[in-house]
């Protein structure tokens, strides 16, 4: 989505898919009222029960796509904005995620079988420098909430207790505090949600995590959901266009390329990024 | 409703049950729910109806095979109280079998019924999500109406049940949909490895690299990522394009 006009597409589609999730709050939440109406005049104990529950589920369902459609509005708003202004940034989806966590600062990261981060996106320059932190050292917050499958939080020098190297290295970056949770959808998890300096209470809160839940469930694994994140979406194509050419040069299977990318870049304190470019512009030779 | 003792703890066995039949099995919580039908509401008969889609046969789950023979003739005539609750998506109320407006709309069905030794009929739709997806046919020996409180009970029991199959269908949607995300990225982290390899290979910029890639796979009708997935394994040698 490189030209405004482009843009303008997308908007329709934003508005779109709100109007969709929209809908489907609206039915989840016609539900919910109906087995609420029926616990209230359920004639034995069990049969309220039931009810209650059943409206809870449904209730919980309402909010997910509600909260979708909001953070759509939100984006499609921005998006038609920069569309008849000049020389602003392009918006980006995960800056009104952020915003909903309570914070400038949030991060995506999708994983796949093998919790090899396949990708990733981020609200800004802060939470990007953070994800590739996690990228080059193999530790921090979102990959322990992806692999145990739980809330991961620190701050000040807990942050360094558990992760030794990403820890003193997001301090240096100026962030404080660090939380994660995973997307997660019953027993699959796709990756997680990570947000840095939020404001006080949203750790633990039942916000984040749904917030976390309606981007897996209503955004990322919905038939009409985007889980490009309108363009949002960075599978570090350079980074793994160097492994490739690295591979060749040093005749090794593709993942040691990467691997050699990575711990030279650790080696140097600079991103995979700046490596790989190197690389690729035939200034760098590894190995 | 007046409910005893014993019925209570029926009916919330048969709620464990059915929330206990986990959700893979869609079938077996339809027996559940026409057994615990059948044995909760009285001397009535239950029956449930149930098509996950619209290309998919009719599931039909009920106790006796009289009954179950019945419930399928009345899917393929396209008649009775079942198929009307299932496509109108609104509960059938207790009927009569002999009254002249169900033997009008439901000639076969009520015949057949009726010999079977039924006198009354009620139907209660089986929502799953957004649709309407089935029914739970409740049948009563003799003219006495099936009550108001019986129904209740088993449009509950329905609603669970819908509840549960929902939920099935949403979580192998999800999977589906995270198998297809995964595929999606890893192919395009393995196009990105091939174009860095062949870059390498041939002395080629990465855009090229990219050009010669697609070339073959549109000349050999393959996908993309299959024929990236074999320059990375080295499976595949490609050559500049002329």
């Amino acid at each position: 989505m490189a030209t405004r006009r482009g843009a303008l597409d997308t908007v329709a589609s934003v508005e779109r898919r709100a109007a969709v999730a929209r809908a489907r709050a609206a039915h989840a939440s016609s539900t919910a009222e109906r087995h609420t109406v029926l616990a209230d005049q359920a004639a034995t104990e069990v049969l309220r029960d039931v009810h209650t529950r059943i409206a809870a589920l449904h209730a919980s369902t309402a909010s997910c796509h509600l909260t979708v459609a909001r953070l759509l509005d939100v984006y499609g708003g921005r998006l038609s904005t920069w569309v008849s202004e000049q020389d602003t940034p392009q918006p980006v989806f995960m800056t009104g995620v952020a915003e909903a966590c309570g914070t400038g600062s949030a991060a995506l990261t999708l994983v796949g079988a093998a919790f090899d981060q396949l990708a990733l996106s981020a609200s800004d320059e802060r939470a990007r420098a953070a994800q590739e932190l996690e990228f080059v050292l193999g530790e921090g917050p979102a990959r322990d909430a992806t692999r145990q499958r739980r809330p991961v939080s620190a701050s000040g020098p807990m942050m360094s207790i558990l992760w030794p190297g990403y820890g003193p290295a997001l301090t240096e970056l100026g962030t404080t505090e660090v939380a994660a949770v995973p997307l997660t959808v019953s027993d699959i998890c796709v990756g997680a949600l990570a947000v840095f300096d939020p404001a006080p209470g949203v750790i633990g809160s039942a916000a984040f995590a749904g917030l976390a839940e309606a981007l897996t469930g209503s955004m990322i694994l919905s038939p009409d959901g985007e889980p490009g994140l309108y363009g949002g979406l960075d599978v570090r194509a350079t980074v793994h266009q160097a492994a490739g050419m690295l591979a060749v040069q040093l005749d090794c299977p593709v993942a040691d390329a990467l691997e050699l990318i990575r711990a030279h870049a650790f080696t140097e304190g600079t991103s995979a990024q700046s490596v790989a470019a190197r690389i690729l512009r035939g200034g760098l030779r590894l190995g | 409703m007046t409910v005893s003792g014993t019925q209570h703890r029926r009916i919330a066995q048969a709620f464990v049950d059915l929330a206990a039949c986990g959700v893979d099995e869609p079938s077996r919580l339809l027996a559940v729910l026409a057994a615990h039908g059948n044995g909760l509401l009285g001397d009535c008969a239950a029956v449930t109806l149930y098509a996950p889609d619209a290309h998919a046969p009719v599931e039909v789950a009920g106790t006796g095979e009289e009954l179950m023979r019945l419930a399928r003739a009345a899917v393929e005539w396209g008649e009775g109280p079942g198929p009307r609750a299932w496509h109108t998506g609104r509960p059938v109320p207790d009927t009569a079998l002999d009254a002249d407006q169900a033997r009008c709309d439901w000639p076969r069905y009520t015949a057949r019924a009726r010999e079977l030794g039924y006198g009354r009929v009620a139907a209660l739709p089986l929502y799953v999500g957004a649709d309407t997806l089935g029914a739970l046919v409740l049948l009563g020996r003799g003219p006495a109406p099936l009550s108001p409180g019986l129904l209740e009970l088993g449009q509950a029991l329905t609603d669970a049940a819908g509840w549960a199959l929902e939920h099935d269908r949403q979580l192998r949607a999800s999977r589906a949909l995270a198998d297809q995300l995964g595929y999606a990225l890893n192919s395009r982290v393995v196009i990105e490895q091939a174009k860095g390899m062949l870059a390498a290979r041939l002395s080629v910029p990465v855009d090229e690299a990219f050009h010669i890639l697609r070339a073959h796979a549109r000349s050999h009708r393959r996908r993309l990522a299959e024929v990236a997935g074999e320059v990375v394994h080295q499976h595949l040698e490609l050559g500049r394009l002329p």
